[in-house]
């Protein structure tokens, strides 16, 4: 049913050489994405989540094992071409949001095209799609305090999807929310994948993992897959 | 890389550093503080030199660079006698001949008497300075007539009666400083034969001490050599005083006038026996020794301005470490969506350049106003030229970018990560 996968993690370990000693956060993982998945990895606080989702959004490289990003070895390539990757096949949404305080929903949603090669008049429509798609187009001028919890997660939505992304990557998008906004939330994220996205979620939250069509589980470093 | 160069980047650079600078007015202002006196403090002192420079250089280019000015020192009766010297001092008529002849350069010579004696009809505050010359003074000063006629050669041979005002001394006179009309000087009655067009004058040698090396032209009134025998002198001008006050040497050319100086410290060596009662004025060298004083006082003064500057960039420095610690995670954010290690350093960067060149402006500015207070009370005299601009600008632009590499280096050497996860 998949085509080929648009990540692909290998014998990934990630180590962390502290004072103390050498922390090992991920262990020989094995995993990998293909296009139109919903996948969500849940666990323990410190279990290695979010660093495996730093790998896999190109923030982080893997202390040994390949990690393959649409076809492309991100270990071999440079800081520039990871930052290239970053924009062009990956969106990611945070657990707080991460929206510029004194920038607008518009800008905010911008940000990535200030960074890439297309010029104003080919990227402004998409920002418009994509705040029309998170239902914040009434938002447009607000700034991020004047929004409520829900409303920072969407624009921070809009902001991942508005370069249509091959991977769109969540790291506890609900940990903020409370159940009714998460719900309005996590529905989002299925319109997302019922119209074709590629998601990759992190949660320690089962009732959030469970919307998610795969679900894997990390412990002390270790991904496995759950029935 | 091209990126970076695009018209759209840039707006949208420029854009995110006003705006980050313009959330923080207050703090924005008093980084650039120190900038703003820095250039402030670097244009006033440039135009004040330049303008210095200009009324000193203009002063020296009135005396003629192609003449050489001799002029009688004052000196006392012990420095004659132990001079061996018994008879006369100073500059004489025979001094003129001898160098009149001292080398086919000199084309022409002037020679000026000045003189202490009453006049009437004038107030106590017009002092008009009396002189007796030959005409060829007047020709070699350039200085014209702007009513009325020239002293001529005749009239030195004759020994008219005859004088010519300066223009504020015509003034004062009201209708009897008019051509035609008479004048009593030193009891001798003399004929307005013209008015002489006033010149901008003037400027006291700044460099070697009070020596006036031009005149107030319009506050002059020449007689022609030789009448001054018919004054009553306050003090009596042939032998005490020497016979003449100063001598004029016109030569062919600006470098013959340099060229041309130990033959003539020779000649009056030999005729004044060894005695200086004299004093041998080179416009062309002192001209050299203007611009050489002129292009240390500007070092000097860069350098001062350049301590300002250098301080009010680590003041900026100091201000963009403190931004970039209180934005980190922005720069995670921003690397998150995809902007390269180049990219922060561009933001940063222009964040630094954006307050500099404000400042850089603002500091023009101030140092124009500076300028103009200090020319309209002190009475000093400044000029603007485009280097005075240029200089402090982009010195102002170097100081942005030096002071911003190190913040804008280590905001984009920050790992995305750690950035994403501060507090």
């Amino acid at each position: 049913m998949f085509a080929q996968p648009i990540a692909r993690l290998r014998g990934v370990v990630k180590n962390y050489h502290l004072e103390g000693g050498n922390i090992h956060v991920l262990r020989d993982v094995d995993f990998s994405v293909c296009p139109g998945e919903f996948v969500a990895i849940t666990g323990a606080s410190g279990s290695g989540k979010s660093t495996l989702l730093h790998i896999c959004g190109c923030l982080d490289r893997p202390s040994e094992g390949t990690y393959e990003l649409a076809g492309e070895n991100v270990g071999l390539l440079s800081d520039d071409q990871l930052a290239d990757l970053r924009q062009n096949y990956i969106g990611f949404v945070f657990q707080d949001f991460n929206l510029l305080p004194y920038a607008s929903v518009y800008e905010n949603v911008a940000l990535p095209f200030l960074y890439s090669t297309l010029e104003p008049g080919e990227w402004k429509p998409l920002v418009l799609q994509a705040i029309d798609d998170v239902g914040l187009t009434q938002r447009l001028r607000h700034r991020p305090s004047a929004l409520s919890g829900g409303e920072r997660q969407r624009v921070a939505i809009a902001r991942a999807i508005v370069c249509k992304p091959k991977l769109i990557l969540a790291d506890e998008p609900t940990g903020n929310l409370d159940s009714v906004t998460s719900r309005e939330i996590l529905t989002l994220f299925l319109r997302l994948h019922d119209n074709g996205a590629t998601i990759l979620l992190v949660t320690h939250d089962q009732d959030v993992a469970g919307i998610a069509s795969r679900l894997m589980t990390m412990k002390d470093g270790r991904l496995s897959e759950k029935a | 890389m091209s990126r970076l160069f695009s018209i759209s980047y840039l707006r949208g650079l420029y854009g995110i550093a006003s705006g980050s600078l313009l959330r923080h007015r207050l703090r924005s202002f008093l980084s650039i503080l120190g900038i703003i006196c820095g250039v402030a403090a670097v244009f006033s002192t440039l135009s004040i030199g330049e303008g210095a420079k200009r009324e000193v250089l203009a002063g020296i280019r009135q005396l003629g660079l192609d003449n050489i000015i001799v002029r009688r020192i004052r000196i006392d009766e012990s420095q004659r006698l132990a001079a061996g010297e018994s008879n006369g001092s100073g500059l004489a008529l025979k001094d003129v001949l001898l160098l009149r002849s001292a080398s086919p350069a000199i084309i022409d010579v002037a020679y000026l008497k000045e003189l202490q004696v009453d006049l009437s009809g004038l107030s106590k505050e017009l002092t008009p300075q009396v002189v007796a010359c030959s005409p060829s003074y007047l020709s070699i000063q350039g200085l014209t007539v702007m009513r009325g006629r020239m002293m001529v050669d005749t009239d030195e041979k004759k020994k008219k009666t005859i004088c010519l005002l300066g223009e504020n001394v015509a003034m004062e006179l009201g209708s009897g400083g008019n051509v035609g009309e008479h004048i009593r000087i030193g009891g001798q009655v003399f004929l307005i034969a013209g008015i002489v067009r006033n010149v901008n004058a003037i400027a006291n040698d700044r460099q070697s001490g009070s020596v006036a090396l031009a005149r107030e032209v319009s506050q002059m009134i020449f007689l022609p050599f030789g009448t001054h025998y018919y004054l009553d002198m306050n003090i009596n001008g042939t032998f005490e005083n020497g016979e003449l006050d100063e001598v004029i040497l016109k030569m062919s050319s600006e470098e013959n006038a340099e060229k041309i100086v130990p033959l003539l410290q020779r000649t009056l060596g030999l005729s004044h026996h060894t005695v200086r009662d004299y004093q041998l004025i080179v416009p062309w060298q002192l001209m050299r020794q203007a611009k050489n004083t002129q292009r240390i006082f500007n070092l000097v003064l860069a350098a001062i301005g350049g301590i300002s500057l250098v301080v009010g960039g680590i003041g900026i420095m100091n201000v963009l470490l403190a931004v970039i610690s209180e934005r980190t995670r922005e720069i995670g954010i921003r690397r998150a969506v995809g902007a390269t290690r180049k990219d922060i350093i561009a933001q940063f960067l222009a964040e630094a350049l954006l307050l500099t060149t404000t400042g850089g402006l603002v500091g023009i500015l101030a140092g124009f106003g500076c300028s103009l207070i200090i020319a309209r009370f002190a009475g000093w005299s400044v000029a603007v030229s485009p280097l005075t601009i240029v200089i402090p600008f982009l010195t102002s632009v170097v100081v942005g970018v030096c002071s911003g590499v190190y913040p804008a280096i280590k905001a984009g050497r920050m790992d995305p990560v750690q950035a994403l996860r501060s507090a």
